[in-house]
């Protein structure tokens, strides 16, 4: 209870507006993802949004992270509608790594694999299941007693009539 | 954030292999006749035309961008 807060929406606040009083509730300005990219490019040329973008890229912030940003800001503008928005990322993608490599900056995509970090007690419990399954061996050798050849039953030899005869006699 | 949404559509569309511009394609009309005419518009009531589109879109933005980084590595 220490850091409650009290300035939330209020659950189904959402469904208090007026139906269609929101841009996304009412049908997209957009249609189909040329239209969409034919709203979002020439904005993505201006060299206002390419010098804030650049800024932005240069912070290391995934361009996946930023489309996707982009792409809802246009949903929520009631621009166009969620599908054709996801199928406009690439292309949004594509035209800030050309604004990237045309200002000469590195970037990351988003699409790196993350380098994997190993943990201290990711360590600890391999060499500590090691170490226990060494000594399970050894106590394994231990426990299993030494079998005489004398100790052994001799083998029973085949007594049929088309058994191999034994070749010593 | 979730992104796993647009890595698999980046991943996606990286496996598309590049689409030809139907809007370039020229076609003679007849045997004797020379005139070059544009091919004919795809099926827009095809259920993959918004796909189709957006991969056209990507791909031609992303041969711009390696035309100019060739262009740059050549000087």
């Amino acid at each position: 209870m220490d850091d409650f807060s009290f300035n939330r929406p209020i659950p189904g606040e959402s469904l208090t507006a007026e139906l269609g009083s929101r841009p996304w509730q009412s049908p997209p300005q957009f249609s189909t993802v040329d239209d969409a990219l034919a709203y979002y490019l020439p904005r993505m040329g201006q060299k206002n949004f390419a010098k804030g973008l650049v800024d932005v890229m240069e912070t290391g912030v995934p361009l996946t992270n930023l489309a996707n940003v982009i792409m809802l800001s246009g949903v929520m503008e009631g621009k166009h509608s969620v599908d054709v928005g996801i199928l406009t990322i690439p292309a949004i993608i594509e035209t800030m790594q050309l604004i990237g490599d045309s200002a000469g900056v590195k970037y990351t995509t988003g699409l790196e694999e993350p380098e994997e970090e190993v943990s201290s007690s990711k360590i600890k419990r391999v060499l500590s299941k090691q170490i226990e399954e060494e000594n399970g061996n050894a106590v394994q050798e231990e426990t299993v007693p030494m079998i005489s050849e004398e100790e052994l039953e001799p083998e029973e030899k085949p007594m049929g009539l088309m058994s191999r005869r034994d070749t010593n006699v | 954030m979730n992104t796993n949404v647009v890595r698999n559509i980046l991943a996606a569309y990286n496996r598309i292999p590049d689409l030809p511009d139907e809007t370039e394609m020229v076609q003679s009309k007849g045997l004797l006749s020379k005139t070059k005419m544009p091919a004919k518009k795809p099926n827009g009531n095809s259920p993959y035309a918004p796909l189709v589109d957006g991969v056209k879109q990507a791909q031609r933005i992303k041969k711009v961008r390696m035309e100019f980084l060739e262009g740059k590595k050549d000087g």
